[in-house]
């Protein structure tokens, strides 16, 4: 089961011992927080039963959540809130645990939410359906300041998380993109991981400050 | 498909042993018989410790010792022709050189107990070294081979992306701009026009209207009847406050108007639209 091999590795890599893990009828969740602070920021990265270490559209999310755990711990905690990780499993749809995972917490308290899916494949772009007017504008000026090379797409086919739940998130969609099916594990490439994962921080560090 | 063949081998070795101790008298049937059935059991025992980095070398020393002894004991040589087996169960490098150091050291054992004068073995055993190191060869040829066409393919998605992006971009930029001209040579209707414009500006609305007969056609969540009276007075505050959105684009065109509506943000590239305005 990739979740515990996930766990034994967070553990020995990061030390993270207190990762919480809750099952439930039809699907599992891990979770662990960086930080402390009563709002969270939520890291998700939901999987389902197609889930394929041995292809890049799988292994690709998880090497930028443990790039962005590993920035977090040795680099600089967040401050005034708190990052919460959450890895799902669910059979049926994968967003469900997600989604009753939200609600647990409290739509309020949360500041965004930063779906990992789809990241680190390349030519990645910011969906815009889940963001506000505000975010918008202030990516729109980090694209600018940064000269990050990343586009902006308007999701119609309602897949998306943020057709969803209603709170703010922040997630990527590899587009165009014709071979990220098909594509396997080697392909790896570590600077596409570093490029997303720098804009994730950038983001966090300019419109939460 | 290894693992199989790791436990097919030790199978083989054990039934082997067998035999040999149930053709031949030995002072010590029994116990040899015994303990082959335990060798292969104790691999089934054993064999999550494949999976470690380190205790892996418990299994293959257990393997290398069995061989040595039913070698020692039945003086029968050619039973440590099963060490070479061995070596090519394996399958990462650094294990195949210590196999081949445990190989070596059977075969030592082997042409002592028959004086140096077995010269049939040592041709075997040199045949099997040679194929081995012919195999190592063609293995660490091909993976040269891989990595370069690896390393060729991944450049070549790179620059896919690079290209495909591109051409996205590209084909709506032509689309719009062939839409347009076709509207003004009127080898378009307003329907098809709308549908490709609300497909490539990705709009919430687009609304053509026909300033002489009032005829309108519209694609997307803003198509009310009324709002056609602030269009024909280009009232655009008045159209963003009735429809409560952010963001409305209009355009004349001789007799036609074009109106594109966005709700909160402009979700397109600006040069996009600058075909248009």
């Amino acid at each position: 089961m990739i979740l515990d091999e996930l766990k034994k590795d967070l553990n020995r890599k990061f030390g993270l011992s207190d990762i919480y893990d809750e099952g439930s009828t039809s699907g599992r969740v891990l979770y662990f927080d960086i930080g402390y602070g009563e709002k969270f920021v939520l890291f998700t990265l939901p999987i389902d039963k197609d889930f394929d270490l041995s292809l890049l559209k799988y292994s690709m999310p998880l090497e930028v959540l443990k790039e962005s755990v590993r920035r977090f711990i040795e680099i600089k905690a967040p401050t005034g809130y708190r990052i919460r990780f959450l890895i799902s499993f669910d059979k049926e749809d994968r967003y469900n645990p997600v989604i009753s995972h939200i609600s647990k917490i409290g739509k309020d308290k949360i500041l965004i939410l930063v779906n990992l899916e789809e990241t680190g494949l390349g030519n990645e772009k910011i969906v815009i359906n889940g963001l506000d007017y505000m975010s918008l504008l202030k990516i729109d000026k980090i694209l600018d300041e940064n000269k990050f090379r990343i586009g902006k797409i308007f999701r119609k086919d309602g897949i998306s998380l943020a057709y969803k739940t209603d709170i703010k998130v922040l997630e990527f969609v590899s587009f165009p993109n014709e071979f990220k099916d098909v594509l396997k594990r080697e392909f790896f490439d570590k600077k596409r991981v570093d490029f997303i994962v720098m804009f994730i921080f950038t983001f966090l560090k300019k419109v939460f400050r | 498909m290894r693992n199989y063949f790791g436990f097919l081998i030790r199978f083989i070795i054990s039934a082997t042993v067998i035999t040999t101790a149930i053709l031949y008298q030995y002072d010590f049937k029994v116990p040899l018989i015994i303990l082959s059935v335990i060798y292969f059991f104790q691999y089934i025992l054993l064999y999550p410790f494949l999976s470690d980095r380190l205790l892996k070398h418990i299994v293959y020393i257990v393997d290398f010792l069995f061989i040595g002894y039913v070698v020692f004991v039945t003086d029968n040589v050619y039973l440590s022709l099963f060490s070479v087996m061995l070596v090519l169960s394996v399958t990462t490098k650094i294990d195949m050189i210590i196999l081949l150091l445990f190989m070596l050291s059977i075969f030592g054992l082997s042409l002592y107990k028959y004086g140096f004068y077995e010269f049939t073995l040592l041709f075997l055993y040199v045949g099997f070294l040679a194929s081995i190191f012919e195999f190592f060869r063609k293995k660490l040829e091909f993976e040269s081979r891989y990595n370069k066409l690896l390393e060729l393919s991944k450049n070549i998605y790179r620059d896919n992306l690079i290209c495909s992006d591109k051409l996205d971009f590209f084909q709506r930029y032509y689309n719009v701009n062939l839409a347009i001209r076709k509207l003004k040579e009127k080898d378009i209707k307003p329907e098809e026009f709308v549908e490709i414009l609300y497909k490539n500006l990705n709009c919430d609305t687009v609304i053509i209207l026909d300033k002489t007969d009032k005829s309108y056609s519209c694609k997307g969540f803003y198509c009310y009847d009324d709002i056609l009276n602030f269009i024909i007075n280009g009232d655009i505050v008045g159209l963003k406050n009735r429809l409560n959105v952010k963001f409305v684009v209009l355009k004349d065109m001789g007799e036609l108007s074009l109106i594109l509506i966005y709700k909160d943000y402009i979700r397109v590239d600006k040069e996009l639209l600058e075909i248009i305005v």
